[in-house]
């Protein structure tokens, strides 16, 4: 497998060249194009493993869908170009047995080596404004994750508050918790409200917009839906 | 303070660094993540001080807030026992300058391309009467005087433009320009062209300066995707 990203930062593409037999996973409606000897199964299974219905359930909780689409090349060796729906960059990431816990919609794809679960946030993450749960990789292999805007990567040592909205991924070892971005004015009036405090030592991955506040600014301006 | 500006131009993120003793204003929602010994503190702007002054204030506040797509709150940021940073990003897709504003050198900014700026500079709602209602890009200019560091963003990649004459922007790409520009909005042609063009208004620019300009519109994607929504 060689896999190729292009077009990075704005519009990045990943172009993934698999040998016969060779498998990826992706994110549904990631796709872009394929070539013909690829065959694609939709699947609520994470690697054609064990977990089925619930992971597939509990993926839809954390924001992804529930239906995950495995490519095989089948037919002999085949290109498969995914890219994520939001323009921004795509991230490769090599794991070699750690883990790395991933906001629920910056999954884009993985390889079979690598495990695919999700992560009860507990009941902070529930006033995080990221859903309840994070997804979990783990396992070896290439990964991809995607990002609204840039990717900024930090070597945290110490901590760090990231808002919400701009978190992607984290080393399972850093630990974190939901606060408040000051006191309680400030809370309720900064427009920064909630904030993500990362304690320890591993690395961040942020990305440089947010796509909560995109669709707030432009859904602003957009008529009211009829009716 | 330290500023470094990074991925421009698509996904532009200021990296603010600063010293104990110093701040930052920032614009509500603008903040990506800072060191935990920032402290954040949330005011209507104001530089008066006084019962009397923070009436002023939120009057001032709220008419950034209705007629100039602003915030009504401005964040500032302070490390406390040692340096701290603090990234900032504004909501849409595109890029950030820095212009350090100098006695003299003041700027107006389109409303809602404020980012940031030093506790040195003041940012006052500028009346863009009646010409900027039909400019449809708000009823307010900010404008930025004093002597610090300034932040503007911008929907797209920003264009430098050294005016010297006349010069003709469509209304919704203006980023900001130098006070020593005269400004007036206006038709891009006759009456047909201005109905038919789909120019629409345009600002015009006489004297000599600078001037920034964006290279894409938000209303033109606000138009593009109003017909698309079920």
């Amino acid at each position: 497998m060689h896999i190729q990203i292009d077009h990075k930062p704005a519009f990045a593409l990943a172009n993934i060249a698999l040998e016969p037999g060779e498998q990826f996973i992706t994110e549904n409606g990631a796709m872009v194009a394929m070539s013909p000897t690829l065959s694609v199964e939709t699947t609520s299974r994470a690697t054609g493993g064990k977990g089925g219905l619930l992971k597939g359930l509990k993926r839809m909780i954390s924001g992804e869908s529930f239906f995950n689409n495995v490519f095989t090349a089948s037919a002999g060796p085949g290109l498969l170009s995914i890219a994520p729906s939001l323009i921004g960059d795509i991230t490769r990431h090599d794991l070699q047995g750690e883990t790395l816990i991933v906001q629920g919609s910056s999954w884009l794809g993985h390889a079979p080596g690598v495990e695919l679960d999700t992560q009860f946030g507990g009941l902070k993450a529930l006033f995080s404004g990221e859903g309840v749960f994070f997804l979990k990789l783990s396992g070896h292999g290439p990964a991809l994750f995607n990002s609204f805007g840039a990717i900024h990567q930090m070597d945290l040592n110490g901590s760090f508050l990231v808002d919400t909205g701009h978190v992607v991924a984290f080393d399972e070892g850093i630990d974190y918790k939901i606060r408040k971005v000051g006191g309680w004015f400030a809370t309720l009036f900064s427009s920064e409200g909630l904030v993500m405090e990362f304690q320890g030592q591993g690395r961040l991955w942020i990305q440089s917009r947010n796509p909560d506040e995109f669709g707030g600014l432009v859904g602003r301006l957009l008529p009211p839906r009829k009716q | 303070m330290q500023h470094e500006i990074k991925y421009s131009p698509a996904f532009a993120m200021a990296e603010l660094t600063l010293t104990p003793g110093e701040s930052v204003n920032v614009e509500g929602g603008s903040m990506v993540g800072m060191s935990s010994n920032m402290k954040i503190s949330t005011s209507l702007g104001g530089t008066r001080r006084g019962f009397f002054g923070r009436i002023l204030a939120f009057f001032a506040a709220l008419i950034r807030k209705v007629f100039g797509g602003e915030t009504m709150f401005l964040n500032n940021y302070t490390p406390e026992g040692g340096p701290g940073t603090v990234l900032v990003a504004p909501a849409l897709t595109g890029q950030i300058i820095h212009y350090p504003i100098r006695s003299g050198q003041n700027l107006y900014i389109q409303s809602s391309s404020f980012l940031a700026s030093t506790p040195g500079i003041r940012i006052k709602t500028r009346w863009g009467g009646l010409k900027s209602l039909f400019g449809g890009e708000g009823l307010a200019l900010l404008y930025a005087s004093g002597d610090g560091d300034l932040f503007v963003n911008s929907y797209g990649d920003i264009e430098e433009i050294d005016v010297n004459g006349e010069y003709v922007v469509d209304t919704g790409h203006v980023v900001a320009f130098e006070e020593s520009l005269e400004w007036k909005v206006g038709k891009v042609g006759g009456l047909k062209s201005t109905l038919l063009s789909g120019e629409g208004l345009v600002s015009r620019f006489r004297g000599r300066g600078k001037l920034y300009i964006q290279t894409h519109n938000l209303g033109a994607i606000v138009q593009w995707l109003t017909p698309l929504l079920p």
